[in-house]
């Protein structure tokens, strides 16, 4: 999960901008960008106190990983069964914060964290442009996110257990 | 959404998230944990140099059984206590020993095995011959020189290209073929290395490399070991062994290595999460000794190695923060030893699973401790 592409992909798949487009898709503008900044902001703090995170939770990072490997799971798995959800009540902020990526950012964050950080930056514009996919089109790709996350949530959790 | 973020993350961390609780222990303190975990091998020896096999604390008694490559390893652990010495632990393994030389058998050409029965095990026989190996390198005697290469031409007998045949069927006078054992192979192998050390003149480490090519390679798959790499303690052993050899270790059992230590580390992390009652609850009762000292034994070995071999020096602080946590986690299941007690003979130094105790959970834990002594010095 070091490389470019792993990271790349393991930041969308966490992330699913199509679910997030489904979620927010009766906000606002000013709505959705103000919650896109905000979990950014989030995560790039994330990915930089990790040490400090982990130091706090009493674990190493193996440790972290194959939990936020079983996050990454669950939340794909819901999305390949589920697809596109329907529009969720409350503040954009809940569309926006997955689970998912939170748990992401801080597995990601040891070492090469520019990486993630970029990923980051790349990826949660995506939401925005899945906005503008139809319906049926926004499931199709939850679900090729979910299946996706399902790969990468495994590989995550090995990466944890193999992690000395 | 609030309520479903605090319950998830309250199950994350109960279970996968648990803390891992790392006590220290200061060397002493391990030093005397391990010799008390000595002491208790030869106070409850018996008189025929057999061990306490297997001991119920509530019914007060002994539980009936014994095998006899448990037998050698105990001995090899109490050689090498010996070794780093504790002399006080000869006279016992030497009675350990002599029950053991009184049971060799011919298997060919200057071939010798360790068994009780007409068909012979090369796990016992491979830790008879490593027990030998340590009983050499601590007391510098000869005596049983000639025993020892009559059991490594049994071990190399039993090999087939590096796959380790378990059992030699007396009456073909030949191994058994297509029958291997998770044990026997890394403990062949680490009997062969030893040989190398003592006799290089000899070449033992000619039929000791395809051995190790073999654990690094398709052993796991070949025996359905899932997940891999298998835990195996005497593989790390024996490349702690094999890594400072003028032929250097090739790339992939280094590989090895590593995928080694992740696997000891994995499972060193997991049973610190034991470490408080809700971890406990979540992540299962404490191993047996036998089983936590192994994997104690397999990281004390990779920590040596990574001192011998640059290829593996990233590993090394990680490796020993692994060894120190997990010494002390294993110290502390301890039944605390208090000299000079002899209601608790049977007790006092020994590690218990489910009210019972069996002399391998002496021998690892003891093994473990030792191999640990040198990082709790370094460690803060």
């Amino acid at each position: 999960v070091n490389g470019w592409w792993p990271t790349l992909l393991l930041v969308l798949a966490a992330m699913n901008p199509p679910v997030v487009a489904a979620l927010a898709a009766d906000r606002t503008q000013a709505q959705r960008s103000g919650a896109a900044l905000l979990v950014v902001a989030g995560a790039l703090l994330l990915l930089g106190t990790t040490d400090s995170i982990l130091e706090a939770l009493g674990i190493t990072i193996g440790t972290y990983r194959l939990g936020a490997g079983v996050v990454v799971l669950v939340a794909a798995i819901v999305a390949l069964v589920r697809g596109a959800p329907e529009p969720s009540e409350g503040g954009a902020l809940g569309a926006y914060a997955r689970p998912g990526l939170l748990a992401v950012a801080v597995a990601l964050g040891t070492g090469n964290w520019w990486r993630p950080a970029v990923a980051v930056l790349l990826v949660v514009p995506l939401c925005e442009v899945c906005r503008h996919a139809s319906p049926a089109g926004r499931s199709a790709l939850a679900r090729l996110g979910g299946g996706l996350g399902v790969v990468l949530a495994v590989a995550l959790a090995v990466d944890g257990v193999k992690t000395l | 959404v609030a309520l479903v973020w605090v319950l998830g993350l309250g199950v994350l961390r109960a279970t996968f998230w648990a803390p891992e609780v790392c006590p220290t222990i200061p060397q002493a303190e391990a030093r005397a944990a391990m010799r008390a975990g000595g002491d208790w091998l030869v106070r409850t020896q018996h008189d025929d140099g057999t061990y306490l096999y297997d001991y119920d604390r509530g019914a007060d008694a002994e539980v009936p059984g014994y095998n006899i490559v448990r037998h050698a390893g105990v001995t090899m652990a109490l050689y090498q206590l010996v070794g780093a010495g504790e002399e006080q632990f000869l006279a016992g393994a030497d009675k350990g020993l002599q029950w053991m030389l009184d049971r060799l058998i011919d298997t060919g050409p200057g071939a010798q095995a360790f068994t009780n029965a007409a068909d012979a095990r090369v796990g016992a026989s491979a830790l008879m011959l490593v027990a030998l190996g340590e009983r050499r390198l601590a007391t510098h005697e000869r005596d049983h020189d000639v025993v020892m290469q009559a059991l490594g031409r049994f071990l190399v007998g039993q090999s087939d290209g590096g796959r380790v045949l378990e059992t030699w069927d007396h009456e073909t006078r030949a191994p058994v073929p297509g029958i291997t054992s998770r044990y026997a192979t890394g403990e062949a192998l680490l009997g062969l290395a030893l040989l190398h050390e003592i006799f290089p003149e000899s070449h033992w480490d000619e039929p000791s490399w395809p051995i190790l090519d073999h654990l690094a390679g398709p052993r796991d798959r070949e025996e359905e070991l899932f997940p891999p790499p298998w835990p195996d303690q005497w593989a790390a052993y024996a490349l702690a062994e094999m890594g400072d050899w003028d032929r250097p270790l090739e790339d992939h059992h280094i590989a090895y290595a590593r995928r080694l230590a992740g696997r000891f580390g994995f499972i060193v992390r997991f049973d610190s999460q034991r470490g408080d009652a809700l971890g406990r609850l979540t992540h299962g009762p404490d191993p047996r000794g036998a089983g936590e000292g192994t994997w104690v034994e397999g990281l004390a070995s990779l920590y040596e190695l990574s001192g011998l071999d640059e290829r593996l020096a990233d590993l090394r602080p990680v490796l020993r923060d692994r060894l120190a946590c997990s010494a002390a986690v294993l110290a502390g299941r301890q039944v605390p030893h208090r000299v000079g007690d002899p209601r608790n003979a049977r007790t006092e130094g020994a590690w218990f699973y489910a009210g019972r105790t069996r002399m391998d959970d002496q021998q690892h834990a003891a093994s473990g401790l030792l191999g640990a002594l040198p990082v709790l010095e370094e460690h803060p």
